[in-house]
């Protein structure tokens, strides 16, 4: 299953063209340097302490030594220049526990563990003029790699806490299922009521819903 | 590093491991100490990885987003890090619609880096 290729612009009535690829360090200490220094004076983000550079190797080696893969994807945006700009970063978990498989607890799921867009104006300041929005790209994003990996859309996510209500509304918006607060869970973290998931229905469902705008235009190849 | 635990992960493989060595060495260099008492070793790197396995991947989601890697590992990223150059829009090679294997994975992410 392809990416996402296109996605609405927020100015203009166009659409702007993504790349996804897989992030290597440069994305990652890109991101560190020149982005995550602005992010970090937004108080209302949850991701104003990452660093990327420590996901895409520490992390990324932890989840090695657990015999899992740990999956970097960057969502890539066109600067007027011609340059590639990183615009949003993603880390899943592959394979991780499906949430919706109580009591059994299969691991055929792919676990969103990290998952930032950077402001518009920001990328507007790195020359991308007219952004778009990204927070839904980097769900589909998910998805399609749970697709691509056999694990049928499936994927898990925790909703930060830092992120407060503003992130747990975003994720119901895109249509996740919410793990109702109590219920139990395969690791040994309480269940704070911010857990998400998705089954084949429901990510089949969405990836649909994101194959083309609200003008019926086609955002996948 | 502040981490405390059992290491328990898996990854018994060869590859994995030589892999791993891999990783960890060209992870060397990237972080720096924010405490002049922490040792940032590649030694201390790897037992920094090998405590971080036994957290459960959504509290450690919570603890960095609460306090940093500087608060967790007392590690921030190296000042002499350039900016790198990602290069030309037109380049860019589209990620996989395919799993990698692990192997397939560890060479893209060191051949590219």
């Amino acid at each position: 299953m392809d990416y996402l290729e296109f996605q609405p612009s927020k100015k203009t009535n166009g659409l702007s063209r993504l790349k996804v690829v897989l992030m290597t360090l440069d994305h990652a200490v890109f991101w560190d340097r020149v982005i995550q220094p602005r992010i970090l004076r937004m108080s209302d983000r949850a991701d104003r302490f990452w660093s990327w550079t420590f996901f895409r190797t520490i992390l990324v080696l932890s989840q090695q030594a657990r015999g899992r893969q740990g999956i970097g994807l960057v969502t890539m945006l066109q600067a007027d220049n011609g340059k590639a700009i990183p615009a949003a970063m993603s880390m899943l978990i592959d394979p991780y526990f499906d949430f919706g498989s109580a009591p059994a607890w299969s691991r055929d799921s792919a676990f969103v563990w990290f998952l930032a867009s950077a402001p518009a104006e920001i990328l507007v300041s790195l020359g991308v003029s007219d952004p778009p929005s990204l927070g839904g790209v980097c769900v589909d994003n998910a998805l399609v790699y749970s697709v691509n990996a056999g694990l049928l859309g499936k994927i898990g996510l925790h909703c930060a806490a830092a992120g407060g209500q503003r992130l747990f509304d975003f994720y119901e918006d895109k249509h996740l299922i919410p793990l109702p607060k109590g219920d139990k869970l395969p690791i040994r973290r309480e269940n704070d009521g911010r857990f998400f998931y998705t089954d084949t229905v429901s990510a089949n469902r969405i990836l649909s819903d994101n194959s083309q705008d609200r003008l019926g235009r086609k955002l996948r190849p | 590093m502040e981490f405390q635990g059992d290491y328990s992960g898996g990854g018994s493989s060869a590859t994995t491991r030589a892999n791993q060595k891999r990783e960890t060495a060209y992870t060397y260099g990237l972080f720096e100490s924010a405490d002049p008492k922490i040792d940032t070793s590649l030694q201390a790197l790897a037992e920094l990885v090998r405590t971080i396995v036994t957290v459960d991947e959504s509290e450690l989601l919570a603890q960095i987003s609460e306090r940093g890697i500087q608060g967790l590992a007392r590690l921030r990223l190296s000042d002499d890090l350039p900016v790198p150059d990602l290069g030309d829009w037109v380049a860019l090679e589209p990620a996989p619609t395919r799993r990698l294997t692990d192997e397939e994975y560890a060479d893209y992410a060191t051949a590219k880096r």
